[in-house]
C-alpha cells in the first residue's frame, strides 16, 4: 500500500460532542479506484466521519488528507473544488430548484475555473442522462420520488467533478428493484474511475460493492479488512448481535 | 422621462418618491428573497447613505452630485460588508433582530454623538432642484432593476438561491456562500444608501430620527410582499401600488390612512401570499389560510401517487 496510492486518508481523526467521542481516533485510508464500505450499528459515527471528512464540522484532534495535501483545515467548499463531493443521508437537495439547476449549480461552482456556460449545460444534460432524469429536468427537486431524489442527489455530488465520491445511505428506504439499481448505478461511477466511500445499512450491497469494509463501533474502529473477513470476524458479529451479515 | 418638464411638481415629487420605493424593494428583494436571509435594517443604510453625502457633500463641496451618491452609495455597502462578515452566519430571525437593532443602534448612535461630540443636531443638504433629483432617481431605479435582473440571470443568482434552499448543501457543491451572500447583500445595500442619499437633498435638513425612519423599512418590506418577492417586476408593482395607494390616503384620510395600509397588508399575506406578481404569472400557491380548512393528509397524497406512477 504504497501512499501514491492513497487517495484520502486519515490519521487518528476525534471529534468529541461535550464529553462524548464520537469518532475517537480513528485511522483509515480509501486508495484509488478502490470502494470503502463503512458499516456499524446506529450512532456509530459514521455519518460523523463522513461530516469530518467534508469538513462540514471540524475535528478534535487528528488530521486528514486527500490527494497528498492536508486537507484538515481548508473549508467545505474548498475541499469540494479539490475533488470530495458527498450526499447526505437527509437528502439536503435544493427542494425548490428545478432537478436540472441541482445538478447545473455543482458543474459551475464544483471545480477551480471558470466553465462556459455551454460546457456547463452539455455536462449537466449529460448527468441528466446518467441518472435517468432528463424526463424530469424542469420539475422542481422536491417533486421528485424518494429514488429519484437519490440518483439527483448522486448527479449533484458528480456534477461537481470528484475524485472520491461519499454516499451517506443512498440505497436506505428503497424496494428491492430499486436498491438493485442504485448498485449497479454505483458500479459504473466506481468504473469511471471515482473512488468512493459508502456508509450503508444494507448488507448485501455492500458486499457486493466494496473492496474492503471499515467498522465502526462507539465511535471507535473496531474491524478492517476484505468483505469476507469482515463478515466473519467474531468481534463484528458481536457487535451486530448476531444478525448475518 | 420627458414627462416632468410639464407636469405639476406634486406630480413629480410622487413620481421620485415611487421610484425611491422601488430602488429600495428591488434592492432589498434582490438579496432577501433569494437567499432567505431577510434584513429589517434598511433604514440602516438609508441612513448611512443620507449621512456619508451629507458629510462628503460638506467636505468635497466641489464634487459632482452623481459621484457623492456613488460615495455615499459606497459607504452604506461598507457598512453591510462588515454586517455581513460578523452576522451574515446567523440564521433567519436572528440576522432579522440583529438588522433591526443595528438601525434603531445607529440612530441613537448619531443621536448621541451630535448632541455630545459636535454639539449640534442634524446637518444641513445643499438642496437639488425636484426635477434633478426626479432624473437622478429614475436612472438610479433603471441601474437597480438591471442589476437585480442581472444578478437573476447569473450563476450568483442560482447560488444564492441554493443558499436560500440548502446552505449546508450549496457549500459541499463548491459554493463560496459566505462570499456571495456578502457581496451580494452589501451590492444590494449600495443602492439603499444612493437613493438615502438622492431624496436628501429634498429635504435640506436631515436629522437622525429622519434619516434612520424605521417606518422606511417597514414599507419597503411592505411593498415587496405585495408585489410579490419570487418576480423580478414584485417590487416595482409594489413600490408604485402602495406609494400611490398610500399618498392618495394620506391626503384624503390622514388619520386612518396607516391603518388601512395595515389592513391591506395582512389581506395580502393571507389571501395571496405570492403577491401581484404571483396573481399575474399564474403561479399562485394555496393562500394558507385555506389550509385552515382543509382535511389532513389532502393536499399530499396525489402528487406522490401521480410521480410513482411516472417512476415505472
Amino acid at each position: 500500500m504504497s501512499d501514491r496510492h492513497v487517495l484520502l486518508s486519515g490519521d487518528n481523526v476525534t471529534r468529541m460532542f461535550g464529553g462524548l467521542a464520537a469518532v475517537s481516533n480513528v485511522s483509515f485510508s480509501l486508495l484509488r479506484g478502490e470502494v470503502l464500505g463503512l458499516i456499524g450499528p446506529n450512532g456509530a459515527g459514521k455519518t460523523t466521519l463522513f461530516n469530518l471528512i467534508s469538513g462540514a464540522i471540524p475535528v478534535t484532534r487528528g488530521s486528514l488528507t486527500f490527494a497528498e495535501r492536508g486537507i484538515t483545515h481548508m473549508s467545505v467548499a474548498q475541499r469540494c473544488r479539490l475533488g470530495i463531493a458527498r450526499t447526505f443521508q437527509t437528502g439536503r437537495l435544493f427542494p425548490k430548484l428545478t432537478v436540472r439547476e441541482n445538478i447545473y449549480l455543482g458543474v459551475l461552482f464544483g471545480k477551480e475555473g471558470h466553465k462556459s456556460e455551454i460546457e456547463a449545460r452539455s455536462k449537466t444534460f449529460d448527468l441528466l442522462d446518467f441518472v435517468r432524469l432528463t424526463g424530469r429536468a424542469d420539475q422542481p427537486a422536491m417533486s421528485l420520488t424518494l429514488a429519484a431524489q437519490r440518483r439527483l442527489a448522486v448527479a449533484r455530488a458528480l456534477a461537481t467533478d470528484p475524485k472520491v465520491l461519499l454516499l451517506d445511505e443512498v440505497l436506505a428506504g428503497l424496494t428491492p428493484t430499486e436498491v438493485a439499481d442504485g448498485v449497479k448505478l454505483i458500479g459504473r461511477i466506481r468504473e469511471m474511475g471515482v473512488s468512493i466511500l459508502m456508509v450503508e445499512h444494507i448488507m448485501k450491497a455492500v458486499m457486493e460493492l466494496s473492496d474492503r469494509i471499515l467498522v465502526l463501533h462507539h465511535g471507535e474502529k473496531i474491524a478492517e479488512g476484505s468483505p469476507a473477513e469482515v463478515a466473519s470476524s467474531k468481534t463484528v458479529q458481536d457487535v451486530y448481535l448476531g444478525e448475518a451479515l | 422621462m420627458g414627462v416632468p418638464y410639464f407636469t405639476a411638481p406634486y406630480v413629480i415629487v410622487l413620481m421620485t418618491s415611487i421610484l425611491m420605493y422601488v430602488v429600495l424593494s428591488v434592492s432589498w428583494t434582490a438579496f432577501c428573497a433569494p437567499s432567505q436571509y431577510f434584513s429589517l435594517g434598511i433604514a440602516a443604510f438609508f441612513g448611512v447613505g443620507i449621512y456619508s453625502y451629507a458629510i462628503l457633500s460638506d467636505a468635497l463641496p466641489s464634487v459632482p452630485v452623481p459621484l457623492l451618491l456613488v460615495m455615499a452609495g459606497i459607504g452604506s455597502s461598507i457598512l453591510a460588508f462588515f454586517v455581513g462578515l460578523t452576522t451574515l452566519r446567523i440564521k433567519g430571525m436572528y440576522f432579522a433582530i440583529f438588522t433591526f437593532g443595528l438601525s434603531e443602534l445607529l440612530r441613537h448612535f448619531v443621536m448621541w454623538w451630535e448632541v455630545n461630540v459636535t454639539g449640534t443636531v442634524g446637518r444641513w443638504i445643499a438642496i437639488v432642484e425636484d426635477v434633478v433629483v426626479y432624473r437622478y432617481m429614475a436612472v438610479l431605479a433603471v441601474i437597480a432593476v438591471l442589476s437585480a435582473y442581472l444578478l437573476r440571470r447569473s450563476r450568483y443568482g442560482l447560488a444564492l438561491r441554493a443558499v436560500g434552499d440548502a446552505e449546508l448543501a450549496a457549500e459541499h457543491v463548491g459554493v463560496n456562500v459566505s462570499i456571495v451572500k456578502i457581496l451580494v447583500f452589501a451590492g444590494s445595500c449600495f443602492f439603499t444608501g444612493a437613493a438615502g442619499a438622492l431624496i436628501a437633498t429634498r429635504w435640506t435638513y436631515i436629522d437622525a430620527d429622519f434619516a434612520f425612519d424605521p417606518i422606511r423599512s417597514m414599507f419597503t418590506i411592505m411593498m415587496s410582499l405585495f408585489g410579490g418577492m419570487d418576480f423580478l417586476v414584485g417590487p416595482i408593482l409594489g413600490a408604485v401600488a402602495i406609494g400611490t395607494v398610500s399618498d392618495v390616503l394620506l391626503a384624503r384620510l390622514p388619520q386612518v390612512s396607516r391603518l388601512l395600509l395595515g389592513v391591506l397588508l395582512v389581506t395580502v399575506v393571507l389571501f395571496i401570499p405570492q403577491g401581484l406578481g404571483g396573481l399575474i404569472s399564474g403561479r399562485r400557491s394555496t393562500p394558507w389560510i385555506f389550509l385552515l380548512f382543509r382535511r389532513r393528509g389532502e393536499d399530499k397524497a396525489p402528487p406522490a401517487a401521480e410521480n410513482e406512477r411516472h417512476e415505472r
